[in-house]
């Protein structure tokens, strides 16, 4: 839980990064020393509250591209049913992939022309890793 | 004019004033954004002609900042009863043509009153979704309306059907009403509910984000599972509404009413759709259709999840709940998301009395260290105590796989199911064939000149002596091992047979499932 101290924000002693300002009156402060530790400036009084382990490691959120087709499961792949630049349409077998004891069917996510199979017949796979590419369209 | 015309003339100027919201410009803005005003959402979403509303002449009571020169239509809200399928419902609409569809204290009053009637009549509740947040203006009355609308969810909760439709912003405490009730109905590019918005998320941790993707109506059917149907558009999401609706009972104490009895479509066959072979991934969901009549299945939460499937069907015209691991997404494997969305079906149908029919085929609990780190313990444990808490009639099939803990929590015998019925292709075991081989026969696999073939050998002897159905039917863990052309007739004579179920539950205030 957040402490409120009663104080004004005097000079800090602490070097701190900010780490945003959603409106005029709040500031978010990330001591430099500790990075266990936030301090909220609002309305010239400051909080400090500690950081939890879970937010620390977070991995800051990216656009999913789709055109990569990922693993969505540990495994490995069986048989691969396309080539380089083969059109295809939604829904066509890539390949099998298999995984918890079954031949799961990884399917074309659109209409399109594969830029690249990246995964290789035996290769056995994390989640998330990249099986095939899809070519982006030529803008028009 | 008598004096009688002349009052009635004054009621008609005053309904038709009020009647027009935010005014011809507010609504031609809300048009040119892809949205139907509050009226006429609960027009097309009732019967024709059954809509009376109530509490038309509120007025706001902000007497601050300069709220007191402003004239707020119905306070930005229309509330009324009406019928769908020609069963009464009790349904608001935030209209955000009036200040933005701002919640005020008298907006909210609006809403727990129509909340009140809905519990007091034993109706259920639609809300419509559609505005900016709390009025700023109105301050701590606005957050006192908010928790007033949130305990009246809860309380409502498990005795009424609840439903919630975001046809708009739904944005910071507003999300949590929809996020207490049992549906949420989305719509593409019109719906967006968030906590916090990209704004805020950017400047604070520097994350780019547009709003669809951080909140859109996509989002939350594919990603959080916050909403339970998608549709493209207005009309096609009160299609859906009429429809869930058909399924379910006004409230806990009835049955919901029955459909037409009918035949699956002969197109559905039961046999051709499983493959024997174990690894050979097929659509649950065409099982589903040739058990129900007219093969019409009406799936919840089609988009998240997909590894399990949940929805309702009909058999004979009783309405049934449908639990089924899907083994064309992620190898029909148990997870955290799978056991979360399962259990709370559980837990809807049990309150609803609404019968459960579980089809199992699952290799067991997806393993990895981020299903491990994201707490599959504590999720995978809502499945347990939602099915071993439910006394509606519960009956299982078990198709082909049934490994493990997975078996234990699909609504197995030990579970209190009902009814487990077993097919031939059924493999029920501690864990597959594989992996039990490797444990059992180490020694024999390690020391064997070709440990290969030893291994080969073993996994084909524990499969022929484990991996079929008879050895949990001899133990009477299953009731019938059937041929799977007749599974519809075992379902529907168990139904039957379950009608006056009685299976009474220890006394308590509630139990602690693991939220």
């Amino acid at each position: 839980m957040a402490e409120k101290t009663t104080n004004p924000v005097q000079q800090n002693p602490e070097e701190l990064t900010t780490l945003g300002q959603p409106n005029d009156s709040t500031e978010f402060l990330l001591p430099a020393t500790s990075k266990k530790k936030l301090r909220i400036a609002e309305e010239g009084h400051e909080y400090k509250t500690y950081l939890t382990k879970k937010f620390l490691e977070r991995k800051p959120w990216k656009a999913p591209d789709p055109f990569q087709v990922l693993s969505h499961i540990p495994g490995s792949v069986i048989e691969i049913f396309v080539k380089n630049g083969q059109k295809v349409k939604k829904g066509d077998k890539l390949m099998i992939y298999e995984a918890m004891k079954m031949m799961n069917i990884v399917s074309a996510p659109m209409d399109g022309t594969i830029k690249e199979v990246n995964a290789k017949v035996g290769e056995t796979l994390p989640k998330g890793a990249l099986l095939v590419t899809f070519r982006k369209p030529a803008k028009k | 004019m008598s004096l009688l015309s002349k009052k009635i003339s004054e009621l008609q100027e005053r309904t038709q004033h009020a009647q027009q919201g935010g005014g011809d410009k507010a609504i031609a803005k809300q048009i040119a954004m892809g949205k139907l005003p509050a009226r006429e959402r609960i027009r097309k979403l009732l019967d024709e002609g059954t809509f009376y509303e109530y509490d038309l002449f509120i007025q706001h009571d902000a007497r601050e900042f300069g709220m007191e020169k402003k004239d707020l239509a119905g306070d930005g809200v229309v509330i009324g009863t009406g019928k769908i399928n020609g069963q009464p419902v009790a349904v608001y609409a935030q209209d955000f043509t009036v200040a933005g569809g701002s919640l005020g204290s008298m907006h909210a009053r609006k809403i727990t009153k129509i909340m009140d009637y809905a519990l007091r009549m034993r109706i259920p509740l639609i809300g419509i979704n559609d505005s900016g947040g709390a009025r700023i203006q109105e301050g701590v009355n606005s957050l006192a309306g908010y928790g007033e609308i949130f305990f009246r969810n809860t309380l409502n909760s498990g005795v009424i059907p609840q439903i919630s439709v975001i046809l708009g912003p739904c944005a910071g405490g507003a999300v949590y009403s929809p996020a207490l009730t049992d549906y949420v109905f989305v719509v593409d590019k019109i719906s967006k509910m968030f906590i916090t918005g990209p704004e805020v998320i950017k400047s604070v941790l520097g994350e780019e984000i547009d709003m669809e993707s951080l909140g859109g109506a996509r989002v939350h059917c594919e990603t959080t599972g916050n909403a339970h149907f998608f549709a493209e558009s207005e009309d096609e999401c009160f299609a859906q509404i009429k429809k869930l609706l058909s399924y379910l009972p006004a409230n806990n104490q009835t049955k919901a009413v029955p459909g037409k009895p009918a035949l699956p479509l002969k197109k559905y066959n039961i046999v051709k759709t499983v493959p024997a072979d174990p690894t050979e991934p097929y659509d649950v969901r065409n099982v589903i259709r040739a058990l129900v009549d007219n093969s019409d299945f009406f799936e919840v939460q089609e988009m998240w999840a997909k590894n399990i499937v949940i929805g309702y069907g009909r058999i004979e015209g009783r309405t049934v709940g449908f639990i089924a691991n899907q083994p064309l997404y992620l190898a029909g494997v148990l997870d955290c998301d799978s056991s979360d969305k399962a259990a709370r079906f559980i837990r809807y149908c049990d309150a609803f009395n609404i019968p459960i029919v579980t089809l199992e085929d699952m290799p067991g609990y997806l393993p990895g260290v981020d299903q491990e780190h994201a707490g599959v313990i504590r999720h995978g444990a809502k499945l347990l105590y939602a099915y071993s808490e439910a006394t509606v009639p519960k009956i299982t099939v078990i198709l082909r796989k049934a490994y493990g803990g997975g078996y234990i929590a699909m609504n197995s015998r030990h579970l209190r199911a009902d009814f487990v019925f077993a097919w031939p292709t059924a493999e029920i075991a501690v864990m597959g064939p594989q992996g039990a081989a490797n444990i059992i026969f180490r020694k024999e696999i390690m020391e064997a000149e070709d440990p290969e073939a030893m291994r080969k050998k073993k996994v084909e002897e524990y499969k022929e002596k484990f991996a079929n159905p008879y050895v949990a039917a001899s133990k009477g863990y299953i009731d019938s091992v059937i041929n799977p052309a007749d599974t519809r007739q075992f379902i529907l004579q168990s139904l039957d047979i379950s009608q006056q179920k009685n299976s009474g539950m220890p006394k308590k205030k509630h139990g602690i499932p693991p939220f």
